[in-house]
């Protein structure tokens, strides 16, 4: 009878054992102090015309615009807040001092508007003349090719933060020159493991960064799934946070790329000096799917903001009345300027 | 005696029968995911396929989605 006993408690652990869940250990948030709706005010353009605005910027009494699909010029600058047409630039072409792709913009001041084009691996620097309605190429800074794809980046003090590309770490300090000198981090997944194709996981954690100066802080968003991490370089502190929908969720391809499945997360993130502020979509590709199988145009962008303290506790939640991709925001005027992708109006504002 | 065994035979019925429902259910979303999938695109093996205009990185270009499967086209 004791035998029997013995091995129905094994059985049971085993059983325990088979079924418990993948280790968590990353915080988790749930549910933000506080929510709020807000309302969009529409920005009357005089003549640009955009294909899809991703990324918004202001700086003083300037804003840039990058478009991620126009076929003529990726970078268009306005007068701010009159939104009157300064020039367009960063035109698309192969020729030299043409880009062929454009994957993110950093604007820190006229003679500094930095933009990233991943396709030809280089990080250009313009200066925006308003007097003169003009933007001159002043810079191009080649990626080197240990860096294989660069999809983000932002300034520091000297060089560039860019996220890695193939896995073994999470981002990369660059040289002025385009040099990598410091690797940093790793993917925080709960799930991968030794098997797991790293440039796959890479690809499904491409992340959206933004970093303060002021502060030290260095936050990154997933695209898919709902994953944060905040790393305070100043103090090398690093915490990741998992929300509701969790890790990035991804299928290998037979090329052994990864093919993302789950839904599809953050658009965009701003760090302030008191806040991370980032733009979440939530929406699920198999609804997407759908959509398109019933003959429907699917959301294309984020109905919410989150807001999260500089250590990563939820603070708020605004729910908006159209769907965003970019955000600048501005705490002193509690104004968010946001970019709407196939809009007739793409581009709103938000008080808050 | 035999009401030890009869109550260890329940008891392991008991745990038996809620391990395999509590399997069952973690598995049906996946299920159904794949069904869905299955139904869109046909079984047509893993290739990949880049779609519309989006924010998906997709082989140099940016895509609204990156799948498996037959293109929606």
């Amino acid at each position: 009878m004791k035998h029997l006993l013995y091995y129905i408690l094994i059985g049971i652990s085993c059983l325990s054992a088979c079924t418990s869940s993948p280790d968590s250990h990353f915080s988790r948030y749930s549910d933000f102090t506080k929510t709020k709706a807000l309302s969009a005010q529409v920005i009357n353009l005089d003549t640009i015309l955009f294909r899809y605005p991703f990324r918004v910027t202001v700086r003083d009494s300037v804003a840039v615009v990058m478009d991620l699909h126009n076929i003529d010029h990726y970078l268009h600058a306005f007068t701010y807040p009159g939104w009157k047409h300064i020039a367009s630039f960063g035109r698309r072409g192969e020729a030299p001092k043409e880009m062929l792709s454009a994957a993110n913009i950093q604007f820190n001041s006229l003679d500094s508007l930095w933009a990233l084009d991943p396709n030809k691996m280089q990080i250009t620097r313009w200066k925006i003349s308003p007097s003169t309605s003009s933007a001159e190429l002043v810079e191009e800074i080649k990626l080197d090719k240990k860096l294989v794809r660069s999809l983000d980046f932002h300034t520091m003090e000297s060089g560039f933060l860019i996220p890695d590309y193939l896995g073994e770490h999470r981002f990369w300090e660059v040289d002025g020159s385009g040099k990598p000198i410091k690797s940093n981090g790793t993917i925080p997944s709960e799930t991968a493991n030794e098997e797991t194709s790293r440039p796959a996981l890479a690809q499904a954690w491409r992340s959206f960064m933004d970093y303060n100066p002021e502060n030290g802080v260095l936050a990154m968003a997933t695209q898919l799934g709902e994953s944060l991490e905040i790393y305070n370089l100043k103090d090398s502190t690093h915490k990741v946070l998992y929300g509701p929908a969790g890790e990035p969720e991804f299928k290998t391809g037979k090329d052994g790329s990864g093919v993302p499945n789950g839904i599809m997360g953050f658009s965009d993130i701003k760090v302030t000096n008191k806040y991370i502020y980032t733009v979440f979509q939530g929406i699920k590709f198999k609804d997407k799917l759908a959509a398109y199988q019933r003959g429907e145009q699917p959301e294309d962008g984020g109905r919410f903001i989150y807001v999260f303290d500089l250590q990563g506790n939820p603070v708020q939640k605004y729910t908006l009345d159209r769907a965003i991709y970019g955000i600048d925001i501005n705490e002193e005027t509690n104004t968010i300027v946001a970019t709407e992708v196939k809009s007739d109006d793409p581009i709103i504002e938000f008080k808050i | 005696m035999k009401n030890k065994l009869k109550l260890v035979g329940f008891m392991v019925c008991l745990i038996a029968g809620f391990y395999f429902w509590s399997n069952q259910k973690n598995e049906l979303p996946a299920l159904v995911l794949d069904n869905i999938e299955a139904l869109a695109y046909g079984e047509h093996g893993d290739r990949v396929n880049c779609y519309g205009d989006g924010s998906v990185d997709c082989d140099g270009d940016w895509v609204e989605m990156r799948i498996t499967g037959l293109s929606l086209e």
